[in-house]
């Protein structure tokens, strides 16, 4: 029977004030979260600058929900992203400069330039799959989810959104089926406040996580730009799916620095105050802070980290510049990957 | 040799398979039926709404065959994701006409990941069941063929058996293939019998079968239709006009070559579909066999579809809906040259 998960019947996360991180994973977490800053920041500019192709959503302000979530994953965890991806991809493991390849459009790239950005995936590194279609990403988590538990393998898969996507059907017939199954998914919405130009206020009856209950899944509305914060929800949501207890929902306040997409010119939308609150509570500078008053050795190590991140993103760019472009000739090969019944290239057999 | 029903035929690949293979699982709403019901954790209620699944959770359980909630986008992504991990879902989507609830996970997911994250992968290997077919009153929802619209979208495999034989071999194909196969089962064909190898004997995807070899003219017909062009044929014997039958069994990829030989032995085509005109599969054909074709045609090739309107559900809207026998040989006559049909066929 499906048995109802309240939230208050289960130890809820610890605050972040409650649960001192150790230095170790805060510094942990500071570089991940720089290093998304550095990377979303340097294609910003290769963008701006016209030099790739394509439809590009960059998550630079929302990098402590990427880091703090995934820093709580196994390798043999799993993801599924947005089109607003290479926070995530970088969090997971996703090397710069297979995703930097990607953005160029280059062979060597994630998806053998045949995805670009809005696909950024890596299987090996348990980044399934990512996508322009809001919502997709939510019934395919469930997937790994199930294989998981009756593998007993103790894996747990992420399902990413946005507040947007909240809202969409495919998203909440995976809340209510995970729930029925009781999967190990933890569904993590990025609440940026707008979904394209639509702020969440207006898209949303509820504020999203007030519909977890609705489907019996355990919930935390959670600081998004207070990595310890993020990382305390997600740890407790990733113990809870680990412990076979099912599905929870994190909803995660923060925002889109670059807005819906790059190259948006039309910002007006997007109002002062709020933007400017959302960088005062920067969460790169917040954790910085919070290292800084934690280790007088910081400011040096910060530096280092800094350059070597720096230098990072530069190897990254010279190796998606100096990447091969595909070959037409490869066009139409890898659209199945049976290879018995094989196709032409105007999808008729070939025998 | 086993004569069974194409229902059983397919339930036996299913067992067979999942026999076989410790990670394929069934899924759909009621595969089992009555999940969760006291009584019910090692039975089903019904074993799908037509029984096609009956047999499998007593055999293998609740944990290989999952009853799901009326959640299509939910449980075939489910089976998509699954299928990166691993397992191979034989999800059933219960009704083709559903499709509209879930086409993003079938055409924009299962068709895409394997080429979209770079073409080099393991594949996604995913069977989906579906129902195709009217004739049972089913009106407008539950009595389409829609296939064409899945034939669309490069990255799927779409397979259509008539005879038992077929409904078993491509269900074994389906499973094992390592791409995502839509599976299409016509409901008036359930209850039809017909000889099934014993053994292990999957069926090709992405091949045509001849059913009746003839000189005159060929006939491609797809799923139920070649119970209507055989008997078309039977027909035309007796207006001295021999017919070529080919059962096309597969939809994506189109076996153009087998048409393409046929035609161009007899010189004439009839392409019979109960899925509606407008782009559809015959339309497809009729293209194809014309532009690679042409100089071997010695008429216009022709289509034998119902009109372009929703399926009616009165029994005599029906019937006047679907393509008939009538229908097939008036096509075939009309593609004859006037006279001796005999002499002008050679």
């Amino acid at each position: 029977m499906v048995t109802a998960q309240s939230s208050s019947t289960d130890n809820a996360p610890a605050s972040a004030d409650e649960q001192e991180l150790s230095l170790g994973t805060l510094t942990g977490l500071y570089e991940q979260m720089a290093r998304i800053r550095a990377f979303e920041t340097r294609v910003h500019e290769l963008a701006s600058g016209g030099e790739l192709p394509g439809f590009l959503h960059l998550c630079a302000g929302q990098e402590a929900v990427a880091a703090g979530v995934i820093a709580q994953l196994r390798p043999t965890d799993s993801i599924t992203s947005t089109h607003r991806n290479h926070g995530h991809a970088l969090a997971k493991g996703v090397r710069a400069t297979a995703i930097m390849a990607e953005l160029f459009g280059r062979v060597t790239g994630t998806n053998r330039a045949r995805g670009g950005s809005m696909h950024i995936a890596d299987p090996a590194s348990g980044h399934f799959a990512s996508g322009g279609v809001v919502g997709a990403g939510a019934p395919l988590a469930l997937g790994p989810a199930l294989a998981a538990k009756l593998d007993g393998s103790g894996a747990v898969a992420i399902a990413f959104f946005g507040d947007g996507g909240a809202q969409q059907g495919t998203v909440l017939e995976s809340m209510n089926l995970a729930a029925v199954w009781r999967l190990p998914v933890v569904f993590v919405c990025e609440n940026n406040v707008f979904g394209q130009a639509t702020p969440v206020g207006y898209a949303a009856s509820t504020p999203p996580a007030c519909r977890a209950a609705g489907f019996g899944l355990a919930s935390e509305t959670v600081n998004g730009q207070d990595v310890a914060a993020v990382y305390a929800a997600a740890g407790w949501a990733v113990q809870r799916a680990r412990d076979g207890r099912g599905p929870t929902y994190l909803e995660c306040l923060t925002y889109s620095y670059y807005g819906a997409w790059e190259g948006e010119t039309q910002v007006a939308y997007r109002l002062p105050d709020l933007e400017q609150d959302f960088h005062r509570r920067d969460p790169v500078a917040l954790a910085d802070a919070r290292l800084a008053a934690r280790d007088p050795q910081w400011p040096a190590r910060r530096d280092e980290i800094t350059a070597r991140l720096s230098r990072e993103v530069d190897a990254a760019v010279t190796y998606g510049r100096a990447s091969e472009e595909p070959s037409p000739s490869g066009l139409c090969t890898g659209v199945y990957a049976d290879p018995v019944a094989r196709v032409d290239r105007d999808g008729l057999a070939e025998y | 040799m086993s004569t069974m029903t194409y229902r059983d035929a397919i339930n036996a690949a299913l067992a067979e398979e999942m026999a076989r293979d410790p990670r394929v699982l069934v899924t759909g709403e009621d595969v089992a039926g009555g999940a969760s019901v006291e009584g019910f954790e090692r039975v089903g209620a019904w074993g799908g709404v037509f029984g096609v699944t009956h047999g499998l959770v007593e055999r293998f359980g609740r944990d290989r065959v999952i009853d799901t909630p009326i959640s299509e986008s939910a449980y075939i992504g489910c089976a998509v994701g699954a299928a990166g991990y691993g397992y191979r879902t034989v999800a059933e989507l219960q009704f083709l006409d559903f499709m509209g609830v879930c086409l993003d996970q079938i055409v924009n997911q299962a068709a895409k990941l394997t080429y979209v994250r770079g073409g080099t992968g393991p594949g996604l290997p995913i069977v989906i069941r579906a129902m195709i077919g009217a004739g049972v009153r089913s009106a407008a929802q539950q009595g389409q063929s829609p296939y064409s619209t899945l034939a669309h979208f490069p990255g799927l495999k779409v397979v259509t058996p008539f005879t038992p034989a077929d409904a078993k071999g491509l269900m074994l194909a389906a499973i094992r293939d390592a791409d995502p196969v839509i599976f299409l089962e016509h409901k008036l064909l359930f209850d039809t019998t017909g000889e099934v190898p014993d053994g292990d004997a999957p069926v090709p995807i992405g091949r045509a079968a001849v059913r009746r070899a003839g000189a005159d003219v060929t006939i491609v017909a797809i799923a139920r239709m070649v119970s209507v062009a055989l008997d078309a044929a039977t027909e035309l014997v007796g207006r001295g006009v021999d017919a070529e039958v080919l059962d096309l069994r597969t939809i994506a990829p189109l076996d153009l070559p087998a048409v393409l030989a046929s035609v161009r032995r007899t010189g004439r085509l009839v392409v019979v579909d109960e899925d509606t005109p407008r782009c559809s599969v015959a339309s497809d054909l009729v293209a194809l066999v014309c532009s690679r074709a042409f100089d071997a045609l010695r008429a216009a090739p022709a289509m034998v579809s119902p009109p372009h309107i929703p399926l009616p559900f009165a029994p005599a809207l029906e019937d006047a809906y679907l393509p008939g026998v009538r229908d097939v040989v008036d096509a075939v006559t009309a593609l004859m040259p006037a006279g001796d049909p005999v002499a002008g066929a050679r």
